[in-house]
């Protein structure tokens, strides 16, 4: 079973080099929301994967894109077919690093506001993002939120005309995620 | 007004409510009864992570969006955000996001690590964490 996170860093190159000091989820929480004055759509994914490299701020992201819940069926059928096209694009991921990262923002308890760089993927287009959010380590729980737009024009998501009106041009992304240490 | 146009008025008005009654209908749509679903697969959960670790490609063409039925060892559970219950490895199994109108927290909290369950669910695919079922019905723990 462990084959799998070993394809996992195979997949993601920056966290090859990872140490033993990593910590891990599957239940990270992103939701996106859209807001226009036709309608606000939101939707969440609660089986987000991720895995963060205390020693040198390497971080990663991967989610199933089916995996978003809708309020609605229909929306969530829609998101599916005609923008996400998740059967031919099924994963979104994010690898990158915190840039102002040191080490005391894992040794010592606080909260630290972060910029995180990296490359995300999404639709099978990626581009280089670099978004702001904090990192918080209190007896011995990390924990990471970060929240950001994104643009489904960036990623080749193409919108009819028909329903232009009702998504927004930059949608609001959050990222909650709270960490275990990984325990090979 | 002529008989045929009053004919023709109340076809339209029966064709524009049909339709209106219909783009009610669609936008409101129950999601999937994951409890009523009849299974596409019934296998052991090892099996199904088995084959996505041997051809991901060729077991998502197979699974994805079917609806499975595994039988397997409760690794984990994890009742915030919703319902988890993770089979075989905590870190490397297979994820279940339940359906909390069946299985609510407060229940899913007494179930005990290590017990054989079996739960059915559609399957979303593979990620480079395990595969993940969503939304899930718990059948049996025992």
């Amino acid at each position: 079973m462990k084959q799998v996170l070993f394809l996992f860093m195979l997949s993601f190159p920056l966290l090859t080099g990872f140490s033993q000091e990593r910590y891990f989820t599957k239940t990270a929480h992103i939701r996106f929301y859209s807001h226009t004055p036709a309608e606000d759509i939101e939707a969440g994914n609660n089986m987000v994967s991720s895995i963060i490299d205390t020693k040198s701020g390497n971080v990663a992201f991967t989610l199933l894109m089916k995996s978003f819940e809708f309020k609605k069926a229909l929306m969530q059928e829609h998101f599916n077919e005609n923008y996400a096209e998740s059967d031919k694009f099924p994963k979104a991921t994010f690898s990158g690093k915190v840039v102002n990262f040191n080490e005391n923002m894992f040794s010592s308890e606080g909260t630290y506001n972060v910029q995180v760089e990296g490359d995300l993927t999404i639709h099978g287009v990626t581009n280089k993002i670099r978004v702001p959010g904090t990192i918080s380590f209190t007896q011995g729980v990390l924990k990471a939120k970060s929240s950001f737009n994104v643009s489904p024009e960036d990623y080749d998501i193409k919108i009819p005309g028909l329903v232009r009106e009702k998504i927004a041009k930059n949608i609001e992304v959050s990222v909650e995620a709270e960490y275990k240490p990984y325990k090979p | 007004m002529k008989k045929s146009s009053r004919v023709l008025l109340l076809v339209a008005a029966i064709i524009l409510l049909s339709a209106f009654l219909l783009g009610i209908y669609l936008y409101n749509k129950p999601k999937k009864n994951i409890r009523k679903a009849n299974p596409d697969y019934i296998l052991h959960s090892d099996i199904l992570t088995q084959e996505f670790l041997h051809d991901a490609l060729l077991a998502g063409k197979k699974y994805n969006g079917k609806i499975v039925q595994l039988t397997g060892k409760l690794a984990d559970v994890i009742v915030k955000p919703g319902v988890i219950l993770v089979l075989d490895d905590p870190m490397t199994g297979i994820q279940c996001s339940m359906d909390t109108i069946f299985l609510p927290a407060i229940e899913a909290a007494r179930l005990v690590p290590g017990q054989l369950i079996t739960v059915k669910g559609e399957c979303d695919g593979f990620t480079d964490f395990g595969v993940v079922l969503e939304p899930a019905y718990l059948l049996k723990n025992r």
